[in-house]
């Protein structure tokens, strides 16, 4: 081993950042004014659309696969989730404060449920 | 029983033990909390080995072995759709950085990070539709570069402290 890093591996590290900085410039949620719904994806399908503000739970049972989601006046978060690795519970809550800092934006994922909860703003 | 044979299938099943622990091991300490599906990549570290010290085909059947049995040890069904996607990905990108001259195990493992994160973020895009994952490709690519980078160099002690060089290039 003479170093670490080769002058191969330098241009496959910019390569990799020129990515992420493409990724970054096209994939960035748009400015948008304050969310105010908060939606529930399924399988890809819509599930169920919400106003922000109201404190309520959702229950969404599929099989052996459950999850609830919770809101409350300020924002929503994943409450429970059976799924394997629970990183959608870890996930927080998101509120309209908040949703442009998460790594995730404005939405809760539970990849292995299938269950999106995201945060949007409609007319 | 030639001695080859027995070599190949007593390195294998090793690797195949070590890449499952290691893989136990990052599924008990997952990393980064707020970004789902990421992990830190140490079984790769176990498939980089084999790809250096044992040629592709050796590494494609490793990363193969270690998703199926991961997944039906801890992972789940769907996690094993993931795993299998950014595997596939992975093991393609790093056979193809390999051949780039005066590269080491660094950008290779880089290249595999990359790809492998790409992989599974175009599975949930099947799965969870189209928006929501390209507004996550940015932190996946990250993480994948960082993750990449650290199981490159541990990938480049293990080569070195096990005095193994392969086809005697790149490290």
């Amino acid at each position: 081993m003479k170093k670490l890093f080769t002058q191969t591996d330098m241009c496959i590290l910019c390569g990799a950042l020129l990515l992420l900085a493409a990724a970054l410039l096209l994939f960035r949620a748009p400015a948008r004014e304050k969310a105010n719904t908060v939606n529930i994806y399924v399988d890809n399908a819509l599930y169920a659309s919400i106003p922000l503000g109201e404190a309520r739970t959702i229950e969404i049972v599929r099989g052996d696969q459950r999850n609830v989601v919770a809101a409350d006046a300020a924002g929503v978060w994943m409450a429970e989730a059976n799924c394997p690795d629970h990183t959608c519970v870890e996930q927080g809550k998101i509120t309209p404060e908040n949703e442009r800092l998460r790594a995730l934006g404005n939405r809760i994922i539970c990849l292995p449920n299938r269950v999106t909860v995201e945060l949007v703003w409609t007319p | 029983m030639d001695a080859m044979k027995t070599k190949r299938l007593t390195k294998m099943s090793l690797l195949t033990a070590t890449a499952l622990l290691l893989g136990y091991l990052e599924y008990l300490l997952p990393v980064f909390p707020a970004l789902p599906g990421v992990r830190l990549g140490l079984g790769n570290i176990a498939v980089l080995y084999a790809l250096y010290a044992m040629g592709r085909k050796d590494a494609f059947l490793l990363m193969l072995l270690k998703v199926l049995l991961c997944g039906l040890l801890f992972a789940g069904a769907f996690s094993t759709l993931y795993a299998l996607a950014g595997g596939f990905c992975s093991v393609f990108a790093m056979c193809a950085a390999k051949r780039l001259p005066g590269v080491s195990t660094v950008g290779v493992s880089v290249a595999g990070a990359v790809f492998h994160n790409a992989g599974q973020a175009v599975v949930a895009c099947l799965l969870l539709g189209r928006g929501a994952v390209l507004s996550y490709l940015p932190a996946l690519l990250l993480a994948a570069i960082l993750t990449g980078l650290l199981t490159g160099l541990a990938a480049k002690g293990v080569l070195k402290a096990l005095g193994e060089h392969g086809e005697g290039n790149g490290v």
